[in-house]
């Protein structure tokens, strides 16, 4: 029998003389749109989870840096608000426009490199799951890589989308150089040598200094992963996983609420042959653990005895292959998802506390907890700006209301010095983050010089630099 | 814990509460002359085919995700039973792993349509 259906079989049998109670594993619905918005132009745009959207007057994708520009400069748009789009994966309001919507998905590709410096320059709509293989072509890889891959490069570098390690940064520590096209059109390169102050503020932009059109990223040379998945009681994890993640080149673990059981995940560099060892899809998993809570919710012991019981049977896997083949997975059940970086002193206690609060008080959630250690960079806006940090995520089914879950946990992070994910949910406003950037002020003196009339704001970001939410 | 519970819930019940909770996975079963087929096939019309590649390929020529395979026309039938426009909605808003627009953020409902269609259309094996 296979492992899953072993699990199958337990919460089937174990709710077979029960009848569920009303109200059981009640789920307060996210209310959904009635018009998907497929008909009739102009169309809705959303987010992958659906957490946002908007409908913008126009969406485009420039072929050319110079329709880029001929798009930001023409005077029947010089009224409309521009926002730059990646692959819709951010669950915060960063997107949203009822102006220009614009990709960059044509501009993609490897378009030169270095390689005694072993450096790539990449256009900015390259997807992240597109870059792999073209550059093993030209001897170099990522030095790291998130856990999905479809986000394009544009948009994971402004949002400063980070993997696992202690000793990696985030994407956006790994970028040597860039272009933009600011709001009246100019094309300005800028690094650690062309205009400092606009490159460490551009490093993580958040699309509102320009638009980026490409990056040079200081990669490593080509490098051959073995992952290592294994699962343990969430106590032993919270023990060793400091060390852990110092003994490893990637180490994260996901912890299963209700269950007392969580797994390890690690990387390190090896010159093994290629191999794997059957996986459990984690799609199937995430499936599994919502008919789990659909069906005991109503007893907190019983699911923990079953989903303990069943996760102690699960066997260590083991994957051998190329870096770029050996990050990521897909995600196929969509979710809302928060997301702060902690110092890493904090994140044990705050970990604690959410966990605690969760199985108090939210039976209905069954999506794991993730965490990742993230080492610190110097990007202004980077929330790992001069901190070594660890990052607790929680998520919620995206049919399901987020809203209570994320309301109760994120005052814990906070109190515990956390900073969020740019791309994820969070309800900071204007007033928090000067406290939490020592660069802010920088940043926002930079962005008003570069787009005064505020065109590339959507009324969240003129809500953070400008106070003014009626923008957009 | 199991043999407890298993001793004291007949077969049959059992066996209909796993169909019932669990039902049946999407296997997925396209044969290799179909995989063949997606790895390689690309629209005719050159502006259609520069848009699968950079926007569909990726998944629905692999086989690795929940994305149905390109030529594979069972999964497809079962997908166009009711009709051509709530896929379209689908991909408009995004659908399991699909991102919004199906990465395809200038695309309009007509190309929508056109690149359903030529996925859909089933391998010549």
């Amino acid at each position: 029998m296979e492992r899953r259906h072993f699990l199958q079989l337990l919460v089937s049998t174990a709710i077979a003389g029960h009848t569920l109670p009303s109200g059981a594993a009640e789920q307060s619905l996210t209310p959904t749109d009635a018009n998907p918005g497929g008909s009739t132009p102009p169309l809705t745009w959303r987010n992958w989870s659906g957490s946002q959207q908007s409908v913008p007057a126009r969406r485009v994708a420039p072929r050319s840096i110079g329709e880029l520009q001929e798009l930001l400069t023409a005077s029947d748009n010089r009224h409309r608000s521009v926002r730059p789009v990646g692959s819709g994966h951010s669950f915060s309001a960063l997107v949203p426009t009822d102006g220009i919507l614009v990709s960059l998905a044509r501009l993609s590709g490897v378009l030169d490199h270095d390689d005694a410096r072993c450096q790539a320059r990449v256009a900015a709509g390259t997807l992240l799951g597109q870059l792999g293989q073209p550059l093993e072509a030209i001897d170099q890889a990522l030095f790291n890589m998130p856990d999905i891959d479809q986000q394009s490069l544009a948009g994971l570098l402004a949002t400063a989308t980070h993997g696992t390690g202690s000793k990696l940064m985030c994407l956006s520590g790994y970028i040597a150089g860039l272009t933009l096209v600011t709001a009246n059109g100019e094309m300005i390169e800028c690094s650690q040598d062309r205009h400092p102050d606009l490159f460490q503020a551009a490093r993580v932009g958040l699309g509102c200094l320009g638009l980026v059109t490409d990056v040079t990223l200081q990669n490593t040379r080509p490098y051959r992963l073995r992952k290592t998945t294994e699962w343990l009681p969430i106590e032993d994890i919270l023990a060793t996983a400091d060390t852990l993640a110092d003994q490893h080149r990637n180490f994260e673990f996901y912890y299963i609420p209700f269950s007392g059981m969580g797994f390890t995940s690690t990387h390190d560099i090896t010159d093994e042959p290629l191999s794997a060892t059957p996986e459990l899809d984690q799609n199937d998993g995430a499936r599994d653990l919502q008919r789990a809570r659909d069906y005991l919710a109503w007893s907190p012991r019983l699911r923990r005895l079953i989903l303990g019981g069943y996760m102690r049977t699960l066997a260590r896997e083991q994957k051998v292959a190329p870096s770029w083949q050996n990050y990521t997975s897909d995600r196929n059940v969509r979710f809302n998802e928060m997301e702060y970086h902690l110092p890493r002193e904090n994140w044990q206690k705050a970990f604690r506390e959410v966990m605690e609060l969760v199985e108090k008080r939210f039976p209905e959630v069954f999506f794991p907890f993730e965490v990742r250690y993230v080492q610190a960079d110097d990007a202004w806006l980077s929330p790992f700006y001069r901190q070594d940090s660890v990052s607790i995520a929680v998520h919620r089914f995206f049919e399901e209301d987020y809203r209570p879950l994320f309301a109760a946990v994120e005052p814990i992070f906070q109190r515990y010095g956390g900073r969020p994910h740019w791309g994820k949910l969070n309800t900071l406003t204007a007033a928090d983050f000067p406290s939490l950037y020592p660069k802010w002020q920088a940043f926002c003196e930079i962005r008003e010089s570069l787009d005064p009339e505020g065109r590339f704001l959507n009324p969240y970001l003129a809500g953070l630099f400008t106070g003014n939410t009626t923008h957009g | 814990m199991t043999q407890l519970l298993l001793r004291h819930t007949p077969v049959t019940v059992l066996t209909t509460l796993t169909l019932l909770l669990f039902g049946c996975s999407p296997t997925g079963s396209s044969d290799q002359a179909i995989r063949n087929y997606a790895e390689t096939a690309q629209p005719e019309d050159s502006e259609l085919a520069s848009i699968y590649r950079r926007s569909c390929m990726a998944c629905h020529s692999r086989g690795t995700s929940d994305a149905p395979l390109t030529g594979d026309g069972d999964a497809w039938n079962k997908r166009l039973e009711k009709g051509m426009e709530p896929l379209v909605d689908n991909v408009v808003s995004g659908m399991g792993g699909m991102p919004p627009y199906g990465l395809c953020m200038d695309c309009d409902t007509t190309e929508f349509r056109e690149l359903i269609a030529f996925m859909a259309r089933p391998a010549e094996t």
